[in-house]
């Protein structure tokens, strides 16, 4: 260390003679400013701890608010009293007190950066209170148009968010590969695969294989005739069947898809893309997959399953292995996930294949799965012993 | 070191108290770390909640162990100021005592890092498992790091005042190491909220 100038000493001088000057009992004080410091902390510990036993009568906010109170108090006591900053010099505290607010700054800047995309394309998790449930339906129109534009603003930040390769020419094949009906009906020889229909005869001719389970069908009401006859005949009517009908899916394509909409482009495209391409072997593709989801015996309650509740664990579509993790969407209101469902199921090609009375998910299919409360494990199990596609 | 304060040295009239130098530069340091934090907490914060995968916060955060560790690491923060007045009042078998017990709290936090890390590790949260992971590693272990350069720091003073005699000269020297822990300090007691608590509502 260089030796000591005479400012040193002399800034020594000051401090020590200052310091005895206005704190004649300073051990004591120091003393005092511990016990007080540790209260605090044990404070905060039973707040949290204890919220439900003691605090009952403070909300989350409170509590929240209180922590924050306490947090800071304590960072002052130790930087006025411990650290002198009260009584020292006043540069110090101007060098600090810039550093602390550019520091406060960077801090409500990154919260603002991602919460306010949040706010404009997801709902806070936190909308559980019968209140919000009824404002709900009338905000979802405005908030609809609110997302899409949104949606678009915000697809390519999301894109360069998670850094993978973007394989345009692959996500192209992956379309091509795509199982559609025509293909699968036509072709048991082409390589593309394991279809419903090839599937289902495995399964059939499988010893050993679990029973299929099929769940009760509490929406057999809308979708009653589709779902009977996709139990009588696993893969779909072929296309041109649907098409001389006159407009593929003709029930999906006329639902109000533009919540939906929003609400992919906002959340899911950054994984599944924006073509519903989805990223090989991680991200399963929806375009052309989905349709053979919702065709399956039990597929309608899985997709709602699916979205509520996320999915985990490696499966295979048509050949090939996906293993990336799908998140829960359980925030979202009923009305946006079956937007949603109804926006990838008549996008992409989708609805060309889907006969054309099948039924656009409504917002009670939806409520009616809620109270499942299955984890992402058991979403994959469900999958597993639905042997879906 | 020479002044670095414009009319410092000739100016006297102009100036309150004399600034010292070494202590400017501390506090300036600690401005900057305060950035430094900052981002990372800010980091954190804005990450909290996205992992697709788990291990998630309230799998595996154990407040009652996290509240223990801020304790220590606040009386340790009291045994240095006790430190600091013991060798302005050039008491130096009590600056040496409570010297040893900064050092010795403050392994005692890192003791307990050391533990909630690998029992996180066990539980399958590694740095690359998810977002959480990521994040609160970087931020807690850049924390554990400057605890780790504090203790060594304080333990080179305790060795310096076996080397050669101190004095009350040498006050300033442990008062800018002080400066130090203590801010090391209050940057947990954000991160005990932050990411600790917080959690738990």
């Amino acid at each position: 260390m260089a030796k000591k100038t005479s400012n040193d000493h002399a800034a020594d001088h000051a401090a020590s003679s200052s310091e005895n000057h206005h704190e004649g009992s300073s051990v004591g004080f120091y003393i005092f400013i511990a016990l007080v410091l540790g209260a605090i902390t044990y404070l905060e510990f039973a707040l949290v701890e204890y919220q439900d036993t003691w605090f009952t009568a403070l909300s989350n906010l409170w509590i929240l608010v209180l922590l924050v109170v306490l947090s800071v108090v304590k960072f002052i006591l130790v930087v006025m009293f411990f650290m002198h900053l009260k009584g020292d010099h006043r540069t110090f505290a101007g060098f600090f007190s810039s550093g602390m607010a550019i520091a406060v700054g960077t801090l409500f800047a990154l919260s603002a950066l991602f919460t306010v995309r949040s706010l404009a394309t997801a709902q806070t998790p936190q909308q559980e209170g019968a209140g919000v449930a009824e404002a709900q339906g009338q905000e979802a129109e405005e908030h609809g148009a609110e997302q899409s534009e949104q949606g678009t603003e915000t697809e390519a930040s999301l894109a360069h968010r998670f850094e993978y390769p973007a394989p345009k020419t692959l996500n192209v094949d992956i379309i091509d590969l795509g199982p559609r009906p025509q293909l699968v009906r036509g072709g048991a020889n082409s390589a593309t695969v394991q279809t419903d229909a090839g599937n289902s005869q495995t399964a059939s001719s499988r010893p050993g294989g679990p029973p299929p389970i099929t769940l009760p069908d509490p929406f057999a009401q809308g979708a009653g005739g589709a779902a009977g006859q996709n139990a009588a005949q696993p893969a779909a009517p072929p296309a041109g069947e649907a098409q001389a009908a006159g407009g593929a899916a003709a029930l999906l394509v006329d639902a109000d898809t533009s919540a939906g909409e929003g609400v992919y482009n906002g959340n899911c495209a950054s994984c599944h893309q924006a073509t519903g391409a989805g990223v090989p072997g991680a991200f399963p593709p929806i375009a052309g997959h989905a349709p053979e989801l919702a065709l399956a015996e039990g597929g309608r309650e899985y997709l709602v399953n699916l979205l509520l509740y996320g999915l985990q664990g490696e499966i295979q579509i048509s050949g090939q292995a996906y293993n990336g993790a799908m998140p829960a969407w359980a925030q979202f209101s009923d009305d946006e996930l079956a937007s949603t469902l109804n926006y990838v199921l008549s996008s992409w090609g989708n609805a060309e294949a889907l006969p054309p009375e099948y039924a656009a998910f409504t917002a009670d299919e939806v409520a009616a799965q809620r109270d499942a409360a299955l984890s992402t494990a058991e979403v994959y199990e469900l999958r597993q012993t639905l042997e879906l596609p | 070191m020479s002044s670095l304060i414009p009319g410092h040295t000739t100016h006297t009239e102009h100036r309150s108290t004399p600034l010292s130098d070494r202590k400017l530069l501390m506090w300036i340091f600690l401005a900057s770390d305060c950035m430094f934090f900052a981002a990372l907490i800010g980091t954190y914060l804005v990450y909290n909640g996205r992992s697709l995968v788990g291990p998630y916060p309230t799998d595996i955060l154990d407040i009652p162990l996290t509240t223990v560790s801020t304790f220590v690491l606040l009386m340790s923060s009291f045994l240095m100021v006790l430190a600091l007045h013991a060798i302005r009042m050039n008491d130096i078998p009590k600056f040496r005592l409570w010297t040893l017990g900064v050092a010795f709290f403050g392994s005692i936090f890192l003791g307990f890092q050391v533990y909630e890390f690998s029992h996180f590790i066990y539980e399958g949260l590694t740095l690359q498992q998810n977002l959480f992971g990521s994040t609160f590693f970087t931020l807690t272990g850049t924390h554990g790091v400057h605890v780790t350069i504090g203790v060594l720091w304080l333990l080179s003073l305790l060795i310096i005042s076996y080397v050669r005699p101190m004095t009350s000269q040498d006050a300033l020297s442990v008062e800018i190491a002080g400066l130090y822990w203590h801010f090391v300090d209050i940057v947990w007691i954000v991160i005990f909220t932050a990411v600790y608590l917080v959690e738990f509502i």
